[in-house]
């Protein structure tokens, strides 16, 4: 196997040390890459070997961190991808089955929602001349209105404020992360 | 004097400013005597009419390097977990070694960054670091399953190592990259 060494203008910097990349190599342990001159040239610089020093921690802690998320990942089975949010595996809801499910419980209780004496039926009052409680609905509200104004004002913005913070939570518990939520 | 033994101090120099200690540091001398050992345990390595320091020098940054990476995971693992007030009584931890809650969810939190700042590196950079550090290819391998020059591989590790750093340190703090979190 022949193996490739760095290219000449990648080994020094302007002012005549080892270059970053040089660095970085011999910090990997990847020696066979680097002109030996160079090498020795890093073994004799006070500078370089303090600059490499430096590189090979930085290199170092990247490789624990990325031992500790390939760790877990492995139990995650995700690996992260360029511009996805990492927090949640997207499950998309599955709106098909469920609304074909719902249409066929429906079709399925027509006739008994429908038919004479049906659900339907009684819940609208039909059975006793028809939507009688649309009836007392009528009356009682505009009663109540004008009686009890700042209860009907209250009832109105509590459930306002119920809805909003309803939606605040849903909309939250989408970007938790899974572990979180479990 | 042997020859070997006039290198001593340039080999002392050497492993002192990778390890960023004092000459007379006992870490030092043992990356020295190491070196010696392992110079002294393959002589058959250095060529003939080669000169002896450089090649001295070369193990020694070696052993260095190993000491320095042993010395950054000991002082990982050794690491104080977040102090938590109400936390059970020491001895009663003590017989149980794994993690506790605090440095888990510590973890968890340096994970989730790491994540999102892997996320945000060209592809390029982002494979050539997975391939490297999990998939322990060296830059040859690495640079022949990617069809790319070996030096290509090196910037791609580099930069990309560069700017997780910078993403960590802003993220995490200072002491992110140097295992004091």
């Amino acid at each position: 196997m022949i193996h490739e060494v760095l290219d000449e203008e990648s080994l020094w910097t302007d002012d005549g040390h080892a270059s970053e990349l040089v660095l970085s190599a011999l910090g990997d342990g990847q020696d066979t890459l680097v002109p030996t001159r160079v090498s020795e040239h890093v073994d004799s610089c006070a500078r370089c070997t303090e600059r490499l020093s430096e590189i090979a921690m930085l290199a170092f802690s990247l490789d624990e961190r990325l031992l500790e998320l390939g760790a877990e990942s492995e139990t995650e089975a995700t690996w992260p991808v360029a511009g996805a949010t990492p927090a949640m595996p997207s499950r998309p809801f599955p709106l098909r089955p469920f609304a074909l499910s719902l249409l066929v419980a429906t079709v399925g209780l027509m006739p008994r929602l429908l038919g004479e004496g049906g659900v339907a039926a009684r819940l609208l009052g039909l059975e006793h001349g028809g939507f009688s409680w649309l009836r007392s609905a009528r009356l009682f509200v505009p009663l109540l209105l004008e009686r009890e104004r700042a209860f009907v004002m209250a009832i109105c913005l509590t459930t306002t404020l119920l809805a909003c913070l309803g939606g605040w939570l849903l909309a939250r518990s989408a970007e938790l992360p899974k572990e979180t939520l479990t | 004097m042997d020859a070997a033994e006039q290198c001593r101090p340039a080999v002392q120099a050497l492993v002192a400013r990778i390890l960023r200690r004092r000459r007379d540091d006992p870490d030092v001398e043992d990356c020295t005597h190491e070196t010696f050992r392992r110079a002294l345990e393959h002589p058959e390595r250095l060529r003939s009419g080669e000169p002896q320091q450089p090649w001295l020098l070369g193990i020694a940054r070696h052993v260095a390097l190993d000491a320095l990476r042993a010395e950054y995971r000991r002082r990982v693992r050794e690491a104080p977990a977040p102090r938590d007030d109400n936390a059970e009584p020491l001895v009663e931890r003590v017989a149980d070694p794994r993690p506790g809650p605090e440095r888990l969810l510590a973890q968890r939190e340096r994970a989730a960054v790491l994540r999102r700042a892997l996320g945000t590196l060209p592809e390029s950079q982002r494979e050539a670091l997975v391939l490297f550090h999990l998939e322990e290819l060296d830059y040859q391998q690495i640079a022949q399953k990617l069809g790319v020059p070996v030096g290509t591989v090196g910037t791609w590790v580099l930069r990309g190592r560069q700017a997780l750093g910078k993403q960590l340190r802003e993220a995490l703090g200072q002491g992110a990259d140097r295992g004091d979190s």
